[in-house]
């Protein structure tokens, strides 16, 4: 599988070469505002890299599913499928790169933007006031101890929900492919699959969680909370296995 | 080697390839013969796993088509189909991944012979050249089975002898080429059956010689007759 990712990855190069090519300009921008003492420099720099971190892993996301429909839908499909590979590999080939390439993307940025914090810090000399400013920002914000429990329950909820997202519209496009594959508007109704497909999920997971697992605004990691879980992993599965069957038995590119 | 049983493709309203019985052997070279939209292309590609047949049951070596048989046969689509970020030494790198009978000696020397270079983009190439390159990555594996779809469409009448002359000489021992083309006079000194495809059936097929003995007449103008 690890040829298959390295292909995948090579496919979707070039995005991640023109943000870090934006990304560097930025930081370079920061830079020169920190050595010249200019705030504003630093601040556009700064506030940039995050608005740029932050559309990145949106699009890289999108960029996967789109990936995805161009190798069902041009010639380039013969590549992939021509390969001697199963299914399984394949589609799993695909989401291990999108998991890999996110992760890879956002610990870049996020040492980044910490190495900045520091400099910003150690130029103005008081990294342990900024320590203490994040902790009680943190504590401002949610009111409550922070607990690790609930922290990896966000981690992992956060992370399969977006994954699901990802999986369900790839399962979106095969159906479409399989059921119509000859139809002008199969884009339009993998849109429409994916939709429902994402409804039906919503409505099984608040039927598995009838009391829910918030206690006012605060979450709550309950047995409900893991089942709500426990529906997206399953959801994920799923979209992952019925990819690849529909792939294997009834996909013709 | 390749047997379909009542093999069919239905698309939407249409149907593809409709009820298709056939059997290629071991170590010949055959000619798909037929106008567009006869199946030609539809069953090249079920053969090769990229295409699912609605009806009908197809076996490579007695399997069906899948991973295995994808180890064993080479196709080359009459599209171009490398991806854009390709250029022709990473078209060999790419084919060197992923089948083991590829061989990066016998891709160079194509490559050499077919007037190309390795920094050369593969989207920008004529058509002509992208058919040579098509060719080259195909003909550098030692596959069992070779089908090419039109290989000869866009090249030019002069590096055609070669390309078929290459061709030839992949046709080694218990090798099987199936080459789909309208040049039918092209193909019709060195192949050794014919199969004739119309509206997605088989309506001839068999030894290319003796088809030329029982009709008194030369597959070019068979060809005329049938589609004409």
């Amino acid at each position: 599988m690890g040829k298959l990712i390295k292909y995948e990855f090579r496919k979707q190069l070039m995005s991640k070469f023109v943000v870090g090519i934006v990304i560097a300009v930025l930081e370079l921008v920061f830079l020169a505002g920190l050595i010249f003492d200019k705030g504003d420099w630093a601040g556009i720099g700064l506030g940039g890299m995050m608005i740029v971190a932050m559309i990145s892993l949106l699009y890289f996301s999108f960029e996967s599913i789109v990936t995805y429909s161009n190798d069902l839908r041009t010639k380039q499909s013969y590549m992939l499928f021509l390969t001697p590979r199963n299914m399984f590999q394949i589609v799993g080939a695909k989401l291990v790169t999108t998991i890999l390439q996110i992760f890879v993307c956002g610990c870049a940025f996020a040492a980044i933007g910490i190495g900045d914090v520091f400099l910003v810090c150690a130029a103005k000399g008081d990294v342990k006031m900024f320590l203490d400013t994040v902790k009680e920002f943190f504590h401002a914000l949610t009111g409550v101890e922070i607990r690790l429990v609930e922290v990896i329950y966000v981690v992992v909820m956060l992370l399969i929900a977006w994954l699901v997202f990802i999986a369900l519209a790839i399962f979106a496009i095969t159906l479409s492919t399989t059921l119509l594959s000859n139809w002008k508007f199969k884009g339009v109704a993998s849109v429409v699959i994916y939709f429902i497909l994402d409804w039906c999920v919503t409505k099984v997971a608040t039927l598995v969680t009838p009391t829910g697992f918030l206690e006012g605004e605060y979450l709550v990691v309950n047995t409900e909370a893991w089942a709500f879980i426990g529906v997206y992993a399953a959801t994920l599965a799923l979209s992952y296995v019925g990819t690849a069957l529909l792939l294997d038995k009834k996909v013709s590119v | 080697m390749v047997e379909a049983k009542s093999v069919g493709k239905r698309y939407l309203g249409k149907q593809a390839v409709k009820d298709v019985d056939m059997v290629w052997e071991d170590g010949r070279i055959y000619a798909l013969l037929g106008p567009n939209g006869s199946g030609k292309t539809t069953f090249m590609k079920m053969v090769a796993g990229l295409v699912k047949p609605t009806t009908g049951e197809l076996y490579y070596d007695g399997k069906k088509i899948g991973v295995e048989s994808k180890r064993k046969v080479a196709y080359m689509s009459t599209e171009p189909f490398f991806y854009s970020y390709m250029n022709v030494k990473h078209v060999g790198k790419y084919y060197a991944d992923f089948f083991e009978d590829f061989s990066m000696a016998r891709y160079e020397e194509l490559i050499a012979r077919m007037d190309l270079k390795m920094t050369d983009k593969a989207k920008e190439l004529s058509s002509g050249l992208a058919a040579k390159l098509k060719i080259a990555a195909t003909l550098a594996r030692d596959a069992q089975l070779y089908m090419l779809d039109e290989p000869l469409n866009g090249i030019d009448i002069i590096a055609r002898e070669s390309i078929i002359q290459t061709i030839v000489e992949a046709a080694g021992e218990g090798k099987t080429i199936v080459i789909s083309s309208h040049l039918v006079d092209e193909l019709e000194p060195i192949v050794d059956s014919v199969v004739f495809m119309k509206q997605g059936s088989v309506i001839l097929a068999g030894d290319a010689e003796e088809i030329r003995t029982e009709r008194g007449k030369s597959i070019v103008d068979l060809y005329k007759e049938v589609y004409a």
